[in-house]
């Protein structure tokens, strides 16, 4: 018989490589990597390139060392991966749940904790490979690039760690809270867990100005995406590559700029002791997290598809008052299926989405210009599993060895979907059509063409990927930039914008949507 | 209308390079078939290339003539089908269930309101068809399963493992639907449970596999055991040791020791010859061929 701290380590080692295992032979784990070491690489464009991704201001960047190079993948991963990273790994305590393979583990010695640890662990062993085949893109992108060559493992692979490392754990941490809670395992989660992640970079981007604060010149207690540590030293070389540059001015994502780039030379990293503890306090806060999270595991447990019917599969509200509504409807074949499907949809909305609504339809009646585009991208974002999973739903449910033996029922479930779709998108800007209609016809018709859209486009999408949550974290990302007025959800604000995009994706969507769907329900 | 199906051939190989089914050869035409196998046998994959849901690597089928590989339509319209784990709606009650299902199979909607108050009886739902399948139970769940293969009274009618799920009493009530329900159309019935079978298959398939070991009517099946079926009464100290050394289709527990029901060579002098039931020869038929 094993000594207990073994046998600990042992069931904690088994959990871990099973998952990885689990998640490694799936197509879609290698498409995701190949994905970041294609993305990596355009992160070091040459330099005659009118883009950069890090940098400061809209030109201003580093020479390609391996410092530059580690800190550009830093900065990278401890933002970018740590939205994207969330998407990606979560869903295994989901899938153990409504597998019932949990209630073969709890029946094992195994203890709770080491539970939650291990998939932790998992979600984190996940982020490392990603970040190594990273680095390894990265490695070849300073040769390629040929501004230095000298290799430096060492300053490469560091700011990966020191800046990343911690950022990760607290989205794997996040991911592990998120699948434990029922509210939070689907399409509510991965809406939420966006704006908790712009509240984190948000804080810390109000939390660290080198120039009116002092203290952050000296600080070692980082956010958790590490961004006061780099600035901090960053901010100290770059203030003499350009006098124009301010500290604040640091940019990750892409930069267009005219002209040439201004670089400058950065070819280590000082991280003192006292800054990796600092990074270390976040790794533990995380851990620390997992470990709490033990007690309400049982719980979580119970309240999953598989052991009860219950969590997104509830058989929701009766809605009565639908029946007459549709009864028109039910007295022809297809009729009846979107009927059905508008049944499907409505009965399982929760009490907040009805309250929702309505006070969204009262702010695109009542509000100012600004507040009516606001409603209207809110009541697509609080729709959005009905866009993102209405096409993906046989899956979902099971039901596909049913339908898909029926003759035609290929083609009478894509119409009715996208009616369903199409009905939903449209009715909930209903109140702001109407408005418009009355006072800017082109306005009116923009937001409508970008209700179109949003339909097919969750529907083209969901169909594509065969899962959900590419289109959830892409409207998620465009309602953000459309509540500021900005990208293709701001009808209201850029009727003409919209317009001409609506104009090329619309065709685009549905030639997905027709091309694929067929296929997809041959998969079943 | 015919109801002739026809098996050319027909190979599956999964893309791992598993050959789920290995080159089977059938003709069937109204009645019941069981189609018997141990787990692994290939039944569901080959119920799902029946179905339209799987197209084989090679081989064809065909039904009264039509490839359905080429023209699944064909079959389709007359195609019933239980698969082995289905999901359901559960926002929706039994009856909105199956008038959306009506609905896929392209129903009018007057003879589907028809349809599902008579499958809903059928399947004795009647009393719960306005309850939502939320709140029902397993059996009850593969009982409106049952009811929606039957929507469209189709010609064809292809169950897998029917009776996962169900108690005794609705074993039997399932069992006696379908003798009912096989005069005027082919059943095919796909289970490992042999006295699913008995009751009522007109013709028998036995697949191990993936490949078709017997094929044809019950009797014939029972014959080829005739002779290799015997009761032995031993010790219950000794039981332990007859289940490693013989194929055992039965047991009963007596004051003086334990009766064998064991299929094979003779296992003992004091071993008494018996008449083989459909059990026996089952495993007799799969000792044989090495595949139990």
């Amino acid at each position: 018989m094993d000594r207990p701290d073994l046998g600990a380590l042992r069931r904690f080692a088994a959990i871990l490589v099973a998952d990885l295992r689990e998640r490694s032979r799936s197509t879609r784990f290698w498409v995701v990597l190949a994905l970041v070491g294609i993305a990596t690489w355009w992160c070091f464009p040459p330099s005659d390139a009118h883009y950069q991704t890090v940098g400061f201001g809209d030109n201003v960047r580093g020479i390609y060392s391996s410092a530059w190079v580690g800190m550009v993948l830093g900065l990278m991963y401890s933002t970018m991966l740590s939205l994207i990273g969330f998407y990606l790994v979560r869903g295994t305590l989901v899938r153990d749940f409504d597998t019932r393979v949990w209630q073969l583990l709890v029946a094992t010695l195994m203890t709770r904790r080491g539970y939650l640890l291990a998939k932790w662990a998992s979600h984190m062993a996940v982020f490392t490979l990603i970040m190594i085949v990273g680095l390894a893109v990265g490695a070849v992108a300073q040769w390629v690039r040929a501004e230095d060559r000298a290799f430096d493992l060492i300053e490469l692979a560091k700011p990966v760690f020191v800046l990343a490392l911690p950022s990760l754990a607290v989205t794997a941490f996040f991911a592990v809270l998120f699948d434990l809670l029922p509210w939070l395992r689907r399409t509510g989660g991965n809406v939420l867990f966006f704006f908790v992640w712009i509240f984190v970079g948000v804080s810390a981007t109000g939390f660290v100005q080198p120039g009116p604060a002092a203290w952050t010149h000296t600080t070692w207690l980082s956010d958790p995406n590490g961004m006061a540590l780099a600035m901090r030293d960053l901010y100290a070389t770059v203030r003499h590559a350009s006098a124009t540059v301010k500290g604040s001015d640091i940019s990750i994502g892409v930069s267009d700029f005219k002209g040439k780039s201004i670089v400058f030379v950065w070819q280590h990293w000082h991280v003192r002791p006292i800054d990796l503890l600092g990074r270390a306090l976040w790794m533990a806060l995380a851990m620390f997290g997992v470990f709490m999270l033990a007690p309400m595991l049982d719980w979580a447990a119970a309240r999953t598809r598989g052991a009860t019917g219950e969590g997104a599969a509830h058989p929701g509200r009766r809605l009565r008052w639908l029946d007459p509504m549709l009864r028109t409807f039910e007295s022809f074949a297809s009729g009846v299926l979107y009927a059905a499907e508008i049944k499907l949809v409505l009965r399982q909305r929760r009490a907040w989405w009805w309250l929702a609504m309505i006070g969204l339809g009262i702010a695109q009646l009542a509000g100012d210009r600004e507040a009516l585009g606001i409603a209207t991208i809110g009541a697509w974002l609080i729709s959005v599993d009905v866009f993102s999973r209405a096409i993906l739903r046989e899956r979902d449910t099971g039901t596909g060895a049913l339908v898909f033996v029926a003759a035609g029922a290929t083609r009478r479930l894509l119409a009715s979907r996208i009616g369903v779709a199409l009905s939903l998108a449209v009715l909930a800007v209903g109140p702001a059509l109407l408005r418009l209609a009355f006072t800017d016809a082109t306005a009116a018709l923009a937001l409508l063409a970008t209700a179109i859209g949003v339909a097919f486009g969750g529907m083209a999408i969901g169909v594509a990927c065969r899962n959900p949550r590419p289109f959830e974290l892409l409207l998620v990302t465009l309602s953000y930039a459309g509540v500021q007025g900005g990208g293709p959800l701001a009808a209201a604000a850029k009727p003409l914008d919209a317009l001409h995009l609506q104009a090329i994706l619309l065709p685009a969507f549905a030639t997905i949507l027709v091309l694929l769907w067929p296929r997809f329900t041959r998969a079943r | 209308m015919g109801c002739q199906l026809t098996v050319e051939s027909v190979r599956y190989r999964y893309s791992k390079g598993h050959e789920a089914v290995a080159g089977i050869d059938l003709q069937m035409g109204p009645g019941i078939l069981g189609l018997l196998g141990p787990n692994g046998a290939g039944k569901s994959t080959l119920m799902r290339i029946l179905a339209t849901l799987a197209k084989p690597t090679s081989g064809r089928v065909l039904w009264n003539g039509e490839d359905i590989a080429k023209k699944p339509d064909v079959l389709r319209v007359e195609l019933g089908y239980l698969p082995q784990d289905f999901g359901v709606y559960q926002a929706l009650s039994a009856r909105e269930f199956l008038a959306y299902l009506a609905a896929v199979k392209g129903l009018p909607s007057k003879i589907a309101r028809e349809r599902i108050d008579e499958c809903l009886s059928l399947v004795g739902l009647s009393d719960a068809a306005d309850r939502r399948l939320g709140d029902f139970s397993g059996g009850m769940r593969q009982r409106v399963g049952i009811a929606q293969a039957l929507l469209n009274d189709p010609r064809l009618l292809i169950v897998d493992e029917p009776t996962v799920g169900l108690d005794p009493e609705e074993r039997l009530r399932f069992r006696h639907l379908i003798t009912d329900l096989a005069a005027q159309r082919l059943v095919i019935l796909s289970t490992h449970i042999v006295s699913d079978v008995e009751a009522s298959a007109t013709a028998l398939a036995v697949m191990a596999k993936g490949r078709l070991l017997f094929n044809g009517a019950p009797e014939p099946l029972v014959a080829l055991a005739d002779g290799h079926v015997w009761e032995w009464l031993v010790p219950e100290s000794r039981v332990a040791e007859a289940r490693t050394k013989f194929t055992i289709s039965g047991s009963l527990r007596r004051p003086d020791g334990v009766r064998l029901r064991i299929v094979g060579a003779k296992p003992s002098d004091d071993a008494q010859a018996c008449a083989p039931d459909l059990e026996d020869a089952y495993l007799w038929l799969l000792a044989r061929e090495g595949a139990g």
